[in-house]
């Protein structure tokens, strides 16, 4: 059986490193140092430069584990090494960006082989400032290339919204 | 990032850390997020950005286990493999310097000469 | 007045017996008659014992269940706090025998339910495609056929039609604004699972039992100041009256056994749902299959798949399609089933 392991990647900003915080039930160990591109600058002071991770206790005493990714292309040689073994995967895409579609296309293309063994859920975060691009533009896309994965808007700074993300996943993981 | 004209004196810096030391065989110095500042090898044999990315992670990781220990911040990493060292250290809160020798019984001269020029590189920025 | 059969599985002695003399303490105070049968479809299943659990997990479509618990499990449309009390066991038998009148279910006992009426019920609980029943064909042109014009939606479009700002409300409970000016709706905050277990509210009435009254655009703004409350996109407000009106009646229009497939996931970061919404949403966006086969490789009960159906449906999200067409998933093993289960469990929590 697979390490009891979930994993947040997606783009930088997006919110994987609050979705992670939002929910876990320890402290988050964080590798989050000061920024200094200009494009994240913008948006925030830091960034991931290794991972993330939380934890959180099943009743039986089991782990589930909680990586995040570093967003950033350059850091593109964690990503594989967090998503092995992982049960699915969380794609985390900030609608403010300036080719948020793109990313997503990045994202899926880059874990096109783990999707197709596990499953994914991908969150859209900053809708609330960013209404644009909508769901129904990520379903065109998606529907294009024949994936059948589900899109939600969420917001990471909130654990209900994070929760029905992995929620979405399970259920993919078992009936999808 | 860093200014031009301290880029040039940094590169200067390092161009002398390969002469003093003969082991050494390349060396970067990167931002904490992973940006490449400046690079001297010495055939160019390596691709230095990722080498640049690799070590701020690697840094940062090796200031979260520290912070967990409480230990304090992790002035050095050190990676001893079957054809040679490479050595990870702080330069200051936001640098990074990484440096290798491809001769396995180098690590301390690999270690005292990189550590100086670490020094004498935060006395720049 | 309707029979009501009823039995429990892995409740303990003392609580057994207890609920069977609470049963008949009670029984005048119900509003259809209840008896004790060991073979009944309606089951009282204790969640905190490992066996109702895993009876739980394997429930069938046909089976109606009661969660029996101190704290009510997500899953569970139906509950009986723990330890069994008069008051909520009359709410709760109320509630399931007033859900149960609109759909009649082999649960209840013949006399409510005419043999020659077709209704969902009538599908096996394990069916085959290609063994589909000719009563389930003609299922969805029986009067028993959910038509949405006739519930609180058929208010809203006329309210939508003519521009005009709406109060709906019935008895003494809140009411249901609607803005023109913002196209949304105004009340206070939603539950699904409460009105899960309410029998009779705005959301799942016919219309006539609705007051509408027009309102100044204003006065919607004014009320809500007062009494509270948060704006909804219209479409939430017809999904949950679709979900709530439905109660286990297919759509007007629609065949049983057409396979149908969703175009994609409905917005459940927006559209009220509970957990097996998700499980029905991650199922049917994968696979073409006919509603049967959803609640059987969901484990949904056949009036869930159809409330939520429904719901899509006017979410425009369902696609028809030729053929049924199962993706082959064999390779989610029981341990990991019981796996996500736990993770859901404590994320739930
Ligand atoms: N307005 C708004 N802000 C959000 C939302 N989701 C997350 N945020 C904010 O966006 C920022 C996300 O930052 P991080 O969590 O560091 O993002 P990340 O994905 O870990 O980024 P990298 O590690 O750099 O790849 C935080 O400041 C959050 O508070 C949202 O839905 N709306
Ligand atoms: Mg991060």
């Amino acid at each position: 059986m697979s390490e009891i392991k979930i994993v947040f990647t997606g783009s930088m900003g997006a919110g994987k490193t609050t979705a992670i915080a939002a929910i876990s039930e320890i402290p988050v160990i964080s590798t989050d140092v000061r920024a200094t591109d200009a494009d994240v600058l913008q948006r925030k002071e830091t960034t991931t430069v290794a991972m993330d991770y939380g934890e959180l206790t099943l009743e039986d005493g089991q782990k589930l584990r909680l990586y995040g990714t570093p967003g950033q292309q350059r850091f593109e040689y964690m990503w594989k090494i967090l998503a092995r073994g992982a049960l699915g995967l969380v794609i985390l895409i900030d609608n403010s960006g300036s080719d948020p579609i793109g990313e997503l296309v990045r994202y899926i293309d880059n874990f096109r082989e783990f999707i197709n063994e596990t499953s994914a859920v991908i969150g859209i975060s900053h809708m609330d400032t960013n209404p644009e691009p909508d769901l129904q533009s990520y379903y065109s896309y998606l529907q294009e290339r024949g994936i059948e994965l589900p899109v939600l808007p969420v917001d990471a700074r909130s654990s209900d919204s994070v929760v029905m993300l992995i929620q979405a996943l399970l259920a993919m993981l078992e009936f999808g | 990032m860093l200014a031009p004209a301290i880029v040039k004196q940094v590169e200067v810096r390092l161009d002398k850390l390969l002469e003093m030391c003969s082991a050494v065989d390349a060396v970067v110095v990167a931002t904490l997020d992973g940006h490449l500042c400046a690079m001297k090898q010495r055939e160019k044999s390596y691709s230095l950005e990722r080498l640049a990315t690799m070590g701020s992670t690697l840094m940062s990781l090796g200031d979260t286990i520290t912070a967990e220990l409480a230990m304090g911040t992790c002035d050095n990493i050190i990676s001893e493999n079957r054809n040679g060292v490479v050595a990870f250290m702080h330069i200051n809160d936001d640098l990074v310097l990484v440096s290798l020798t491809t001769s396995k019984n180098s690590l301390g001269m690999l270690l005292g000469y990189s550590r100086s020029c670490a020094q004498d590189v935060a006395k720049m920025v | 007045m309707a029979h009501f059969k009823i039995t429990t599985k892995a409740l303990n002695k003392n609580d057994d017996v207890l609920f069977k003399s609470m049963l008949q303490i009670v029984n005048a105070q119900l509003t259809a008659e209840w008896s004790f049968h060991d073979d009944a479809e309606i089951i009282l299943v204790d969640m905190e014992e490992r066996e109702g659990q895993q009876f739980w997990q394997q429930q069938q479509a046909q089976r109606v269940l009661i969660a029996y618990a101190r704290e009510k499990p997500a899953e569970a449309t139906w509950f009986l706090p723990r330890p069994i009390r008069v008051k909520p066991l009359i709410q709760t038998l109320n509630a399931l025998a007033a859900a149960q009148q609109f759909l009649p279910t082999a649960a209840a006992s013949s006399t409510t339910t005419p043999a020659t009426t077709p209704s969902i019920s009538s599908i096996p609980s394990t069916p085959a495609i290609k063994t589909a029943s000719p009563v389930v064909s003609t299922a969805s042109l029986s009067q028993d056929a959910f038509d949405p014009e006739q519930s609180l939606i058929g208010l809203l479009k006329q309210a939508v039609a003519k521009q005009q700002a709406m109060c709906f409300q019935i008895a003494a409970a809140t009411p249901l604004f609607f803005s023109a000016k913002r196209q949304q709706c105004l009340t206070a905050q939603l539950q699904l699972n409460t009105l899960a277990a309410t029998p009779t509210h705005l959301y799942n009435v016919s219309q006539e039992q609705i007051q509408c009254e027009p309102i100044a655009e204003t006065a919607v703004i004014k009320a809500i100041a007062e009494q509270g409350g948060q704006f909804y996109p219209l479409a939430a407000i017809i999904w949950l009256t679709a979900l709530s009106a439905s109660k286990g009646r297919l759509i007007v229009g629609h065949l049983l056994q057409q396979p149908v497939k969703l175009k994609h996931w409905p917005n459940l970061a927006v559209l009220p749902h509970q957990p097996h919404h998700i499980r029905l949403a991650a199922f049917m966006t994968r696979n073409s299959a006919t509603l049967a086969t959803v609640a059987e490789k969901t484990q949904v009960s056949i009036a869930q798949v159809v409330d939520f159906f429904n719901a899509c449906q006017l979410e425009q999200l369902v696609e028809h399609t030729e053929q049924a067409a199962l993706l082959n998933k064999n390779n989610v093993s029981d341990a990991k089933r019981s796996l996500f289960r736990g993770i859901l469990k404590r994320l739930l929590q």
